[in-house]
This record gives structure tokens, C-alpha cells and sequence, in this order.
């Protein structure tokens, strides 16, 4: 006899079922963070150059802003995010402000 | 030692060395969910809990980060815990010193969701992302990766409050990981708070051989997270279906009757 695995009675063939539901459903909603992650794009703003009503907007991905959180990248002021560096600068390797 | 712990220390100790092995690349927009500071000047990856803190301090949501945490969860659970996270390592390495041992009641297991509503989501909401009530300004893995080495590398120093702080914490987790197993997983880890509930449908399963068990308490004597996993054994549900199992495989090893017949995997 191969006793690999365990046998489940009626109750847990249920469970196991609803459990593979909510997994599979967990899943597709995993999936659809990722592709709307992938899609998202942010507006940072630069810092210090509104004068004369100029404004430069960076568009940032989803992507840039999670690597842009490791390394205080953007922070927020009112309702605009606000860039902690020179975009336009060749990126190097930084690290936390905190 | 057994096979699956040797295997599982070999895992972990893998995990350390590459996690913390960046010589200048870096995949930082991917969120390792292991507890390990991504100021670390050798890391590779992003850290979920100081990612989600900027993200809630800057009033956006993180929907890249959220799916990669959520795609994890739910193929492995909490198995990266139990054999990828490096501090989970220091726990394992630190509770192995030979001190008299302490069991922490069993309600503390639920401050670790108070930590992640509160200080990596809410606090910096309400106080901005620089907040200094925030968890990576106490956080365990950032004080041994980062404070401490620039504190070495300064040549010591004045140190100021918040870096008192700091290594206070770090102290304080150090001292509960000598004395109770896994204690920060179990009480304070908001990686571990976020992957807990996906423990319960993730597709990893921990399967002892329930047929022939004999209520001998084994498993339950080894569990790292003292979560009595003799019960799920007893009717028949997979080990890992409990909030605080990180999926280590120790009970399925300790079987008298299973050594060589459990297993984990995909269901």
C-alpha cells in the first residue's frame, strides 16, 4: 500500500476544491495586477522648474516608480509626485535616504 | 540534521549569497517577499514593505508591487520564509545557541497584522513616506544591512536617536530569536503578515503520510513555529493550512513513519 499522500474523505474533497477555486481566482487576480502594473503609467513632476508657468512632467511606469520607492525617489507634495533627482542624468546606483 | 533540513539550511544559506551578491545591476523593480533591506549595497531586489511604505506615503497604489506579492503567495505560500528570507536564517542560526527557551502565547502571532496596517500602510498615509513611524525605520534587516555597516564603515561616531533606535530593535529581535524560535516571523514580519492568509489556497501543499500516523507529537516538536501541524496531519489537510507555517517541510522530515514517503509540492 502507498501511503504518499493523504486520502481525503468527502469534506476535504470539498475543501480542497473550494480551496483550488479561491487559488486559481487568486491567481487571475495576480495576473491582473501584473498586467495593470505593466500598463500604469505615473506623472512625476521636476522640482523647480515652474517658474513662468513651465512645467516638466516625467511619465514613469509602474516599474520605475517601484524602483524609485527604493531609493526615495519621488515624494509627494499636495497632489502631484515630485521627482528627487535629475531624470535626465545617466541613473547610478542609490541609496536610501532614510 | 536531517536530509530536508540540510537541504533546507543549503537553500537558505544559496538565498543569502545571491540575494546580497549585486555588484551594480539591479532588478529593484521586483519585490523579493524576504525580509531584506534594499539599501543593501550587494542587493538585487526590491523590498516589499518599504516599497508598499513609500507607495501608501505617496497616496498611490501599488499595483505592480501588490501582483508580484500576490503571484508568490499563491504558488508557494509562505515557502520562501521557511527557505529563502536570509533573516529567517539568522533566526534559525541564533535559536541554536544553547539558552534556556521560551514560548510566546499564542495571541501574539497577531500583532504581525497590526504592523502591517499600521506602520508600513496607514502611518505613512496619514504622515508621509519619511515618517519616522514607519517599520523600516525599526526594521531588523535594514539595522544589520545598512545602519550597521555605515555605522562600521564611519568609524563609529555620534550616533543619533532614530540609529539608536534602530539597533535598539535590532537588539531586542536579536535576544527573542536566541530565546524563541522563529519569534519575529511569528510576531512581527508584515511580509510574513501579507503571505499568511495566501497559506490557506496557495497551490504548495506540505503533505505528511497521515495514513500512518500515530499521534506520536513529533511533528509538532519540531515545528519552528510551534504550530501544532499534528493536528492538520490527523485530518488529513496539508501542514502548510495554518497562518504561521512557512512551509519548512521539518514535521514531514521528523515522521517516524514518513521520512522517506512525505512530501511537498503542487498540489
Amino acid at each position: 500500500m502507498t501511503l504518499d499522500a493523504p486520502r481525503p474523505g468527502p469534506v476535504l474533497r470539498q475543501l480542497l476544491a473550494h480551496q483550488k477555486l479561491l487559488a486559481t481566482l487568486c491567481l487571475f487576480v495576480a495576473l491582473g495586477f501584473l498586467l495593470a502594473g505593466s500598463l500604469r503609467v505615473h506623472k512625476v513632476y521636476e522640482p523647480g522648474h515652474e517658474a513662468f508657468g513651465l512645467v516638466t512632467v516625467h511619465s514613469v511606469s509602474d516599474f520605475q516608480l517601484v524602483v524609485d520607492a527604493t531609493c526615495g525617489g519621488v515624494r509627494k507634495q499636495g497632489d502631484r509626485l515630485y521627482s528627487t533627482y535629475d531624470r535626465s542624468e545617466t541613473r547610478g546606483r542609490r541609496s536610501c535616504p532614510t | 540534521m536531517g536530509r530536508r533540513l540540510h537541504r533546507r539550511r543549503l537553500a537558505q544559506i544559496l538565498s543569502l549569497g545571491l540575494l546580497h551578491s549585486s555588484w551594480g545591476p539591479e532588478l529593484k523593480w521586483f519585490c523579493n517577499p524576504v525580509l531584506s533591506c534594499h539599501s543593501c549595497a550587494l542587493s538585487w531586489f526590491a523590498c516589499p514593505i518599504g516599497v508598499f511604505t513609500q507607495y501608501s506615503g505617496c497616496h498611490v497604489f501599488p499595483t505592480f508591487a501588490v501582483g508580484t506579492i500576490l503571484l508568490l503567495g499563491v504558488l508557494v505560500g509562505r515557502l520562501l520564509c521557511g527557505w529563502a528570507c536570509p533573516f529567517g536564517l539568522v533566526q534559525d542560526l541564533l535559536y541554536r545557541l544553547p539558552t534556556p527557551k521560551i514560548t510566546l502565547p499564542a495571541w501574539t502571532s497577531h500583532v504581525k497584522y497590526l504592523v502591517l496596517l499600521g506602520p508600513v500602510i496607514l502611518l505613512p498615509f496619514w504622515l508621509g513616506e519619511s515618517t519616522w513611524f514607519s517599520f523600516c525605520r525599526i526594521c531588523p534587516a535594514s539595522a544589520l544591512q545598512v545602519t550597521l555597516p555605515n555605522l562600521i564603515s564611519a568609524g563609529g561616531g555620534t550616533v543619533g536617536i532614530g540609529t539608536a533606535v534602530k539597533l535598539g530593535a535590532l537588539a531586542a529581535v536579536l535576544v527573542l530569536a536566541v530565546l524563541s524560535t522563529r519569534s519575529f516571523c511569528k510576531v512581527l514580519c508584515p511580509i510574513g503578515a501579507m503571505l499568511a492568509p495566501l497559506n490557506l489556497v496557495c497551490f504548495w501543499a506540505v503533505q505528511a503520510p497521515t495514513a500512518d500516523c500515530t499521534a506520536c507529537g513529533s511533528c509538532d516538536r519540531v515545528c519552528p513555529e510551534q504550530g501544532s501541524p499534528a493536528s492538520r496531519h490527523a485530518a488529513a489537510v496539508a501542514a502548510n493550512r495554518s497562518l504561521d507555517c512557512i512551509a519548512c517541510h521539518d514535521c514531514v522530515e521528523a515522521c517516524p513513519s514518513g521520512r522517506d514517503r512525505g512530501r511537498g509540492g503542487p498540489r
